[in-house]
């Protein structure tokens, strides 16, 4: 049989069905704004059809990211230098090409006349909607914590993942890889056993490989990586030895020899590496429980430079610590905080008495006393 | 796809109906979410009735119909061309539109920290996505109309 021929959604229904979608993605609505979009949905039988199709295409387009520039920063320059700021309206974005009769709204009450083929396209569109959104949601899918906030994910192979604050994971799982990529800032892996498909985390340059362990790796704005293990073993590669496949390494094989890394290092409980750039060094004495610390909602401080102890405090808080004055930015610090409640942070900086605070509206000012 | 559209030719209409229906309280409450479950009965119903009628026909059928244009290698890939393809478009038409597409889909970027690294407003941010949102839509309607 011929495909139906599915019928365009008019200009005004889109612009309205669009502007719903994204206000639910950013979370934006209130309890007005939710009322008003159930009585938009029940206008028409062509809004429920423009709200799910719009949401089956959301789901599919993560296949995007197969094309998506890898550069972050890249993106946001070549954004930035459009000068064409003020997005158009579909009405007159898509004038030309329109069908003349777009701008019809549809009656409010569904008459016996809705045209069959549009139902029948509308249901193929809903249920391919549903099941691509199942597919992508859990094969393919970003997931992300604001400040202050933590999260424990369940993967599809039982694996778990707590995210801290501030952090950014992507998942990319299918019949013979397990990939996730950190985005941003710091995750616990623990890993379910399957022989079958090896579990690859990449964060920048460096990419760990493990089988049925558990480990830590925090990614900072400035750059660095660093890899703890607290159970097991993993292998980490960094981009230069890219083109070496990393093969997983089983918590069997004894790998003493603390060495630098060049090609895949093996990493085993208790060990922690640090990498920037193509360089990677092994952390002579590591603490790894100040490492997890997050993970009980405690953050350590072990003479860690004040810059670092900053970047901390700043992924629990929305009221951002800056430091005015580059001199103090490696005065070590030592302490156990709590990550619930960062005024025990602040004021424990104080208590130091070395530091000089200045408060503004959204940031603490930070100079030598 | 066989000819699910074909079989499921109520869903829409049933979904709305249903939508009509329902308890106020409960669909403010977590409206969209509620679209989804309401929409996800509808279909699952739908599949229950059709095998009861059908001879032959699997309750899963549809289900793996279109699962299969989702998992088949082959079918993945003709996908993530067409979207490169109209993706390409977009950076070229609205790179902000893109951009802001791009960070908060492929990279999970919270519309505020896009809002930021853009130096425009949240609402502007925004406005760039529901920009983004729409040409999807009308371009594979248009990819749709020429196969």
């Amino acid at each position: 049989m011929s495909k139906p021929k599915v019928p365009r959604l008019s200009n005004q229904i889109l612009d309205e069905a669009s502007t719903w979608f994204v206000e639910f993605s950013a979370g934006d609505l209130d309890q007005t704004g939710r009322e008003e979009f159930i009585r938009w949905l029940r206008t028409s039988p062509e809004h429920v059809r423009a709200y799910l199709q719009i949401s089956a295409h959301w789901d599919e387009s993560g296949v995007l990211e197969a094309s998506a520039p890898r550069d972050v920063d890249e993106l946001i320059a070549m954004a930035r230098n459009d000068t064409n700021v003020v997005p158009l309206g579909s009405r007159q974005a898509t004038r030309d090409t329109a069908p003349a009769d777009a701008d019809v709204e549809p009656s409010a009450v569904p008459s016996r006349g809705w045209p069959r083929r549009a139902i029948a396209a509308a249901a193929g569109a809903l249920a391919i909607g549903l099941l691509a959104g199942t597919w992508y949601y859990t094969n393919r899918e970003t997931y992300a914590t604001g400040i202050g906030e933590q999260r424990t994910l369940t993967l599809d192979d039982g694996s778990v993942v707590e995210l801290n604050a501030r952090s950014r994971i992507r998942v990319v799982y299918d019949t013979h890889r397990r990939d996730i990529e950190l985005l941003q800032g710091q995750a616990l892996f623990r890993v379910a056993k399957d022989h079958a498909r090896p579990f690859l985390v990449r964060a920048g340059e460096t990419s760990v490989g493990a089988l049925g362990t558990q480990f830590d790796v925090y990614r900072r704005d400035s750059g660095a990586t660093t890899v703890t293990v607290v159970e097991g073993s993993v292998a980490v590669s960094t981009r230069a030895t890219a083109g070496v496949a990393l093969e997983p390494v089983e918590p069997s094989i004894p790998e003493r020899e603390p060495r630098p890394v060049n090609g895949a290092s093996v990493l085993v409980a208790g060990e922690q590496i640090k990498v920037l750039g193509s360089a990677a060094t092994k952390v002579a004495h590591p603490n790894v429980l100040a490492a997890t610390a997050w993970t009980q909602k405690q953050i350590v401080f072990q003479s860690t430079p004040l810059v670092e102890v900053v970047e901390e405090f700043n992924r629990y808080n929305r009221r951002q610590l800056v430091i005015t004055d580059p001199g103090i930015r490696a005065i070590r610090i030592s302490g156990v905080f709590s990550s619930t409640d960062m005024n025990s942070l602040l004021n424990g900086l104080r208590d130091l008495g070395a530091f000089a605070f200045t408060e503004k509206d959204d940031r603490i000012e930070i100079a030598h006393q | 796809m066989r000819n699910a559209a074909a079989d499921l030719p109520d869903l829409v209409q049933e979904v709305f109906l249903r939508l009509l229906r329902l308890d106020d309280h409960e669909a403010i409450r977590n409206s969209q979410a509620y679209l989804y479950t309401v929409a996800s009965h509808v279909l699952h119903q739908h599949a229950l009735r059709r095998a009861a009628v059908t001879e032959n026909a699997d309750v899963t059928d549809i289900a793996s119909d279109l699962e299969h244009t989702y998992t088949d290698p082959a079918t993945l890939l003709e996908l993530e061309e067409l979207y490169e393809r109209i993706g390409q478009g977009l950076k070229e038409s609205a790179p902000r539109a893109y951009a802001t597409l791009i960070l908060h889909r492929c990279e999970g970027m919270p519309l505020q920290e896009i809002s930021e690294r853009l130096g425009v407003s949240y609402s502007m941010t925004k406005k760039y996505l529901a920009q983004a949102v729409r040409y999807l839509e009308r371009q594979l309607e248009e990819s749709r109309e020429a196969r």
